[in-house]
């Protein structure tokens, strides 16, 4: 890890930076178009449902948490096989992988707590309960509370190896992340099997399938730019300590640092 | 705020799935807000620290 950041790769970073901007902003209006669009199309241009009435609108901030949970979370694995497999090859690039990995692994972890929050909300109203030890519930909470653990692991450690313990730790709890998906399949459970992919009868009704896109699409719009957004901070202070420690050891003579 | 704008029939919800409901939009905007923030405010002293 400790090689030097060569000149080119700061010259195409600044240019990176340059075209980063526009193209956030952009992603950012986009991203509050959907949101809106989103939300009006979720509250009054969709029906109630025939049996749960206005309170089907809760599936519309309900599943758009799981879809994104479903992204970043697979996202931090890759960022994660990424750092392990570049960190003694490209600084840079391990740098960016594991900037993705903290950013990924935060929005997950949210898009997960909603997930369970907004879920309790709405089983209190349809199941009369606001949490089961079911499967499905289960092992949520563990995946969440795994994604937790490295978090900690993340921001209550230091050191050279703190990346590497951290990307272990993400494939690790990356395999309750199927076992959360086929709990419904493989076990009888509270909750109903997953709404696309959940083989005869899954899906949604017609009325229900535009509120559920957009919406879905406007949160993982916002995941993108939030996550974009913390990853560039993550890797721009990563970037300086890096710059930092190397300042570091070309300032400091070497019968000193054995010495020492 | 919201509750308002969340659409309420008496004939067909209950009392209790309304304010559930309303609660549901609020805090998925409020943590979202509140992440969105942290974010930020990362970003803008990740800037603020290279400069």
């Amino acid at each position: 890890m400790a090689s030097r950041i060569s000149v080119h790769s700061e010259g195409k970073l600044t240019d990176m930076k340059k075209l980063g901007k526009p193209l956030l902003s952009t992603w950012f209006v986009i991203t509050l178009c959907l949101l809106a669009y989103g939300l009006y199309v979720g509250l009054r241009d969709s029906p109630p449902d025939a049996q749960q009435g206005n309170m089907i609108r809760a599936f519309y901030y309900h599943f758009p948490n799981w879809i994104g949970a479903g992204i970043f979370l697979p996202l931090n694995l890759l960022a994660s096989i990424a750092y392990l497999a570049l960190r003694s090859r490209n600084t840079l690039a391990a740098m960016k992988a594991d900037a993705l990995a903290l950013a990924t692994a935060e929005m997950g972890v949210l898009y997960c707590t909603l997930g369970m929050i907004t879920g309790s909300l709405w089983g209190r109203e349809e199941w009369g309960i606001w949490w089961t030890w079911d499967a499905r519930l289960t092992t949520t909470l563990m995946l969440a509370l795994i994604y937790i653990a490295y978090l900690m692991t993340r921001h209550l450690t230091s050191g050279p190896s703190r990346a590497t313990i951290c990307a272990v730790l993400a494939i690790f709890g990356f395999v309750d992340m199927p076992i959360v998906y086929m709990s419904t399949t493989w076990w009888r459970t509270q909750h109903p099997a997953p709404v696309f992919g959940g083989g005869d009868g899954s899906g949604v009704a017609p009325s229900m399938l535009r509120p559920t896109l957009w919406n879905v699409a406007a949160w993982v719009a916002w995941g993108i730019l939030i996550v974009s957004i913390r990853y560039l901070a993550e890797f721009q202070s990563q970037l300086r300590q890096h710059q930092e420690a190397m300042h570091l050891m070309e300032g400091v003579p070497v019968k000193e640092t054995s010495n020492a | 705020m919201l509750r308002p704008w969340i659409p309420y029939d008496p004939s067909i919800d209950t009392p209790l799935g309304h304010r559930n409901l309303v609660l549901i939009y609020c805090v998925v905007w409020l943590v979202q807000l509140a992440y969105a923030t942290y974010a930020t405010r990362r970003f803008i002293v990740s800037r603020k620290d290279k400069s």
